[in-house]
């Protein structure tokens, strides 16, 4: 048996994932991946009023509130019998857009670029740009107090980006960033009054009409948005992809090649056409986009600390009831599977399905496209995260002219005292799915399979791993006491553990005892 | 220089979401004093700490030893959001069923004060970013921060009319009227109960108070003593002038009334002077 370490948690991601692996000849030769949380919000719905969903499912994450408060009004929706009306459909992509933007934003630049760039290297800058001196300035004095937070300590790496000037240019995008998210997050503010934990869109339509005010002052920051995504995000992932040292990332981390994208930002009132198709793809064959069939989905809980009779449901009839006995368990984590099959969920799932231009011409820039068997590795995830971000801003645009001031936002409806609903969308992190069930005007049941349930998931039933587990395999890591490119791989993934479970345990024995098995 | 500080128990990261709002400010703020620990860097192991902000509900023994550990470390405490000041959404779980309760070891759900002492709260779900930043930087720079103890309603630019004297609506049941006071057309709104601070956010964008900011100073003082006897009068003396019956449609409201603040009997419990309030008060 190889060297087993751990890293528990993982930082700079939100949630805490615990991550063991086994290495074997500098390379990971296997992967456990465990949320140690739990919370439990679908408990918490049981016998409450179907209105009162949205509002509690918003908290499930601070990060992607817009995400769950929508995929909670489309199910309420689905489920009432409404009938969207177009403004309220577009203010819904506008602002699960403007949510996406932020999304990405936070996780390149705060979450993961400090993966890839050398600090230290501001000092040495001796060009003359003052914003960047000023930069160098900050940081210098810093450097003088011994105290580089937030950017270091952190892993040593030989292979950072160490180049003065460019360094300089990346940290000064990092500050900046922080600037652009907050410009994302007023945007949203202008239709849903406030984020996170939004009061914008309810079962039914949105709260706030557009008007000829509201859209001028969300198209001037879009505006500002776009130039910098297309000038800054944008050319900083081409710059960090080109990077001839990382360039083993572009493969390393590939999930196994099984995609699964619900679709999102829906183009007519029924959803049936969508900006972001839906659709599935085993393999890595990427030119055979498979339609999705709803009724294929699954959760296991084989290695899930939740009871035996949660095994194998389809979501609509899921239930989470935990024991945390179960020897085989490792994470409160079910694993969703399509096709019994685990399916990695996010940006390169759905940029994969809907093969962009700009997209398809990077990864045959990159040689992605002649390999064979085709791999998607760490650098792919970041690079369709950006170009996804840019094309759902200009697209964004787009949205705007067509609301129409004055027109309807709200289909009212009463609630059925029987109803069964299902609310699929793209969340920034991937395919989010609730479903509710109502019973006597109350919710019987209510299930949601969010992104990171799909990406962090143990293995299932037939011993699967799950996709990040899977993507582990095979990365190189030449130090065991240094595992870098570990986390460059989790991270990768923005897994988002809030949302996936909650409740810290890091000491439970039922990690010890799968690592003995 | 000083050492500022976050420790995260069970929470959903809206409030870190919230205070990385700020932006620009809160950089300028932190590059004059040093992180100790922090969930945004890869440094988490707890150290000596002048200011923490803390915020998530204490979840099970691990937030318990955590906290502890914070309170060891830390020479001040900031309580951030409605999980580490009153329970917040979390703390709904004990209002299941036993049967259906999670194990008890992962069932405390209770306030950040009921293990530990808390120098400065500031409620919300999340609190607004400003707010939360004025608090970090007042505690940093030793002024007191704002205190927001008037209600949502002082900052509401909704108008007053007629009373509303039928029954009341649930939130989504109709389609309210731009500009009017949702309690005057009879919606249940948590405006007249609830801290302000919040510029009103919710009821200038068409949806009611859902008072995620918690109880406003009078209700917390009041000599009824239980946040849903409270709230209700208050509410009823905003709109019919008496107190009202609680109707069956009210009731049913009590979801959305503990939604933030279910810990009624924590409450209750607590001596006078542990009322989550800020710290010139204490």
């Amino acid at each position: 048996m190889g060297q087993m370490i751990s890293i528990d948690p993982v930082t700079r991601i939100e949630g805490h994932l615990r991550i063991d692996v086994e290495i074997e000849g500098g390379k990971v030769k296997d992967a456990w991946s465990s949320g140690t949380m739990f919370r439990g919000f679908e408990m918490l719905l049981k016998g409450k009023h179907p209105f009162d969903a949205q509002q509690v499912t918003e908290r499930i994450c601070g990060v992607c509130p817009l995400a769950h408060g929508t995929a909670s009004s489309y199910n309420l929706d689905d489920a009432l019998g409404v009938e969207l009306p177009d403004n309220a459909r577009l203010i819904r992509n506008l602002c699960l857009g403007a949510n996406f933007i932020q999304s990405h934003i936070l996780h390149f630049y705060h979450l993961a670029a400090l993966d890839y760039v050398d600090v230290t290297a501001v000092l040495n800058y001796s060009g003359s740009d003052q914003a960047l001196l000023l930069l160098k300035g900050k940081i210098s004095k810093l450097a003088q107090a011994n105290d580089l937070y937030p950017f270091m300590p952190r892993y040593d790496s030989g292979d950072y980006v160490s180049d003065p000037g460019l360094a300089t240019t990346l940290v000064g995008h990092y500050v900046q960033a922080f600037e652009m998210r907050k410009k994302a997050h007023e945007m949203l503010s202008i239709f849903y009054g406030r984020v996170p934990s939004f009061v914008g869109t309810v079962p039914g339509g949105v709260t706030q009409p557009p008007t000829i005010g509201n859209v001028l002052a969300f198209r001037s920051r879009l505006s500002e948005l776009r130039r910098w995504i297309n000038e800054v995000y944008v050319e900083d992932i081409k710059t960090i992809a080109g990077v001839s040292a990382y360039k083993p990332f572009l493969t390393a981390g590939d999930s196994g090649g099984n995609y699964l994208a619900y679709g999102g930002f829906d183009e007519d009132s029924r959803g049936d056409k969508k900006f972001l198709p839906r659709g599935v793809i085993f393999g890595n064959d990427i030119m055979n986009v498979m339609p999705m069939d709803e009724k294929k989905l699954t959760e296991s809980v084989a290695h899930s600390w939740y009871k035996e009779e949660c095994e194998g449901l389809h979501p609509s009839e899921g239930k989470t009831e935990p024991d945390l006995e179960k020897k085989e368990g490792y994470s409160f984590i079910k694993s969703p599977r399509y096709n019994e099959k685990p399916m990695e969920v996010g940006p390169l799932a759905r940029l994969l399905v809907k093969k962009p231009e700009m997209f398809v011409k990077l990864a045959s820039d990159l040689g992605l496209l002649t390999m064979k068997p085709l791999q998607f590795g760490i650098l792919p995830r970041h690079a369709a995260r950006a170009i996804e971000c840019k094309i759902i801003a200009d697209e964004m645009d787009n949205w705007l002219n067509q609301l129409k001031p004055g027109d309807p936002i709200w289909d009212k409806k009463g609630i059925p005292s029987e109803a069964r609903g299902r609310g699929l969308v793209e969340a920034a992190r991937g395919a989010l799915g609730h479903w509710i069930e109502i019973s006597g005007k109350k919710i019987k049941n209510y299930q949601c399979i969010v992104p990171t349930t799909w990406n962090a998931s143990p293995r299932d039933k037939n011993g699967n791993r799950g996709p990040i587990e899977n993507s582990l395999v095979g990365v190189p890591v030449p130090d065991p006491d240094n595992p870098i490119n570990v986390v460059r791989c989790v991270r990768s993934f923005d897994p988002c553990l809030a949302c996936a479970i909650h409740i810290i345990h890091p000491d439970h024995n039922g990690v010890k005892a799968f690592r003995v098995v | 220089m000083m050492f500022v500080s976050t420790a995260e128990f069970t929470s959903c990261c809206g409030c870190l979401s919230s205070l990385l709002e700020v932006g620009e400010p809160l950089v300028s703020l932190l590059s004059e004093h040093s992180v100790s620990f922090s969930e945004l860097v890869d440094f988490q192991d707890i150290s000596p700490s002048d200011v923490t902000i803390v915020w998530g509900c204490i979840g099970d023994e691990e937030d318990e030893r955590i906290a502890n550990e914070v309170s060891r470390m830390s020479k001040k405490i900031i309580a951030a959001g409605s999980c580490a000041v009153y329970g917040g959404i979390s703390a709904r779980m004990q209002q299941l069923p036993s049967k259906e309760r999670v194990p008890s070891s992962l069932s405390r759900f209770e306030p950040v004060d009921a293990y530990i002492p808390v120098d400065l709260y500031v409620p919300g779900c999340p609190p607004p970013g400003r707010i939360l930043f004025e608090a970090l930087k007042g505690t940093l720079e030793d002024y007191t921060p704002i205190h927001y103890d008037y209600t949502v309603c002082s900052e509401c630019k909704r108008k007053c009319e007629k009373k509303h004297t039928g029954r009341w609506f649930k939130r989504n049941e109709r389609i309210p009227v731009e500009g009017i006071c949702f309690l005057d057309q009879g919606f249940l709104c948590m405006g007249p109960v609830t801290r302000g601070g919040c510029h009103a956010s919710c009821t200038s964008r068409g949806a009611a108070c859902i008072g995620c900011r918690g109880p406003s100073d009078t209700v917390l003082l009041s000599h009824l003593h239980s946040l849903y006897s409270d709230m209700l009068h208050y509410i009823s003396i905003s709109t019919t002038g008496k107190r009202a019956k609680p109707e069956k449609t009210l009731e049913e409201y009590i979801d959305l009334l503990y939604l933030f603040t279910l810990r009624d009997p924590v409450t209750k419990e607590r001596p006078r002077e542990r009322l989550p309030r800020t710290k010139e008060e204490k």
